[in-house]
């Protein structure tokens, strides 16, 4: 416990920014954006003006004289002919206007029209800008209301390996037979479930299930035994899932943190925080296609489940005793979502255990694994999200367990 | 003491009339600030606009007719000296620009001295409030 409370510090989102503030702020920028949109209506407008003006100047020399009506005050026409249709008076602007043929006036129509497509684009730029100002706002303060807490902690290797082979000697026996089996069972219908949802499934998710298989007989059996299950795991399923995200956690967890607070300095750390509120459901495509998303997302996912897992932690902190919360839930429709954002949390709460070694039984492999796998601690850095549906077994025992 | 609550209520009172006076004079600096504001954003189109012109004017082979309209009427015009009057417009609306962040940064110096010195009396009335 001591190793926890030395790690880093905890503040809670809502001292930083109230939640009201973050609302107003919200607020404003909705209005300004709202702003922006009519000017660029406006601007769009003039555009297709320039647009139709540009093809009535091209079709009118197409003819010596055309037979028009000409308006007569407000109400009135009559009609008349057009006649000179190659001979234009521009006007230029400022009250100056220019004689010119039906031609040079395509010409300044197009580079008033290019002028306008300049300004159409900043305006969106503008647009966006704000836009993407308004969802931060947003997203704080949403997490702030929901009692959010950011958590900064420095890396350093020597005593987070320290802290995980401690935690992996003192949790060996942290969990019943009963549970374990408990736990398998509800894990190996989830995947039921799931392939029954992905009909067309692909040979990494065949993959993804053997290594749960393995994974979930794993803790019954002799740390050495497991270390070569995992190990060979590890070997056969890289290009799916990469290393998954228990075989490293304790490195994975500090690198993690590391890489949220250089995130949070950064001016661009808004996106991530941003990126925060949307773990579940991000984490979902990895599920359907593993593979697949894992790489373009990964990078996004590494701070993104820390946000999710300060959040879990903060309601166990506050009651222990309840099951796992799904702070998303209603965004998750179907049961598979739900399995998945199952997965994330319980991912997350791996993180957490092995932080506070309040939870047991999925460290035993750490050290193992954190032995054979230390030449490959990049690869596992590249792509840990696309393991998420392996601790699904884990979020039972640990239900099963509280 | 019976002095000094005797003398309170007239120095709180005139504190009183001098922040009044003080807001009333920050007020009117936000608003010719904001003036400033709008005035700077007209001037900027027409900067925008004159600019455009000359583009265009540029673009013109010499023996184009060039029109100004004064009030109701087209009035031919040189090309040359349309192309001179556009230059000396905006040259003029650049100056004024100049001169207007200027104005404004003055104005801003003037807004932000008042808003301390109406903090300050705040306080000191505070201060003598706490004390009566």
């Amino acid at each position: 416990m001591a190793a926890a409370a030395r790690k880093g510090t905890v503040t809670p989102l809502g001292a930083v920014f109230s939640p009201e503030e973050t609302r107003r702020a919200v607020a404003r920028v909705a209005e300004a954006v709202a702003d922006r949109r009519t000017e660029l209506g406006r601007l769009q407008g003039f555009v297709a003006d320039n647009a139709a003006l540009v093809s009535l100047v091209q079709r009118l020399p197409d003819e010596l004289s055309h037979d028009i009506m000409v308006p007569f005050g407000g109400a009135a026409f009559f009609p008349g002919r057009l006649i000179h249709t190659n001979e234009l008076m521009v006007l230029l602007g400022e009250g100056y206007y220019v004689e010119r043929s039906a031609k040079q006036t395509t010409e300044i129509l197009h580079r008033r029209g290019m002028e306008l497509e300049a300004q159409v684009e900043a305006m969106k730029a503008t647009i966006s800008d704000l836009e993407a100002e308004a969802k931060f706002f947003e997203s704080t303060a949403t997490e702030a209301s929901e009692g959010l807490v950011e958590i900064r902690e420095e890396y350093d290797e020597d005593t987070e390996i320290n802290s995980s082979t401690l935690e992996a000697s003192s949790s060996a026996s942290g969990m019943s037979e009963k549970e374990r089996e408990h736990a398998r069972i509800m894990a190996r219908l989830d995947e039921l479930e799931m392939e029954e949802k992905d009909a067309g499934s692909t040979s990494e998710e065949d993959g993804e299930d053997d290594a749960d298989d393995e994974e979930d007989a794993g803790p019954s059996e002799e740390d050495e035994e497991e270390g070569n299950i995992l190990g060979h795991d590890n070997d056969h399923h890289n290009a799916s899932f990469g290393a998954s995200f228990s075989e490293s956690g304790g490195n994975d967890q500090s690198h993690q943190s590391a890489q949220l607070k250089s995130a949070l300095k950064k001016p661009g750390g808004r996106e991530i925080l941003k990126g925060g509120s949307f773990a579940p459901s991000a984490s979902t495509p990895h599920l359907a296609f593993p593979g697949q998303t894992s790489i373009i997302n990964s990078g996004i996912q590494l701070p993104t489940k820390n946000a999710a897992s300060f959040q879990d932690e903060n309601r166990h902190a506050v009651g222990p005793s309840k099951s796992l919360p799904l702070p998303q839930g209603p965004k998750h429709s179907s049961s598979i979502l739900e399995v998945s954002s199952d997965s994330t949390t319980s991912h997350d709460r791996k993180i957490i255990s092995s932080g506070q070694k309040a939870f047991t039984g999925s460290i035993i492999e750490h050290d193992d694994n954190i032995a054979t796998l230390q030449p490959s601690k990049s690869d596992a850095l590249q792509n840990p999200v696309t393991s998420s549906s392996r601790p699904v077994s884990r979020f039972k025992m640990q239900k099963g367990g509280r | 003491m019976a002095s000094s609550s005797s003398s309170t209520p007239a120095a709180v009172r005139e504190m009183q009339r001098d922040l009044e006076s003080q807001a009333n004079a920050l007020s009117k600096i936000q608003k010719d600030i904001s003036k400033n504001h709008q005035v700077r954003k007209q001037y900027t189109i027409q900067v925008g606009e004159n600019e455009l012109v000359l583009k265009e004017l540029e673009l013109v082979n010499d023996e184009a007719n060039v029109c100004k309209l004064i009030g109701p009427v087209l009035v031919k015009q040189d090309l040359a000296e349309a192309k001179a009057n556009v230059k000396k417009r905006i040259e003029y609306i650049s100056a004024e620009l100049k001169r207007m962040d200027r104005a404004l940064k003055d104005l801003e110096e003037k807004q932000n001295s008042k808003k301390e010195s109406i903090f300050r009396l705040q306080q000191k009335m505070q201060a003598v409030q706490a004390k009566a």
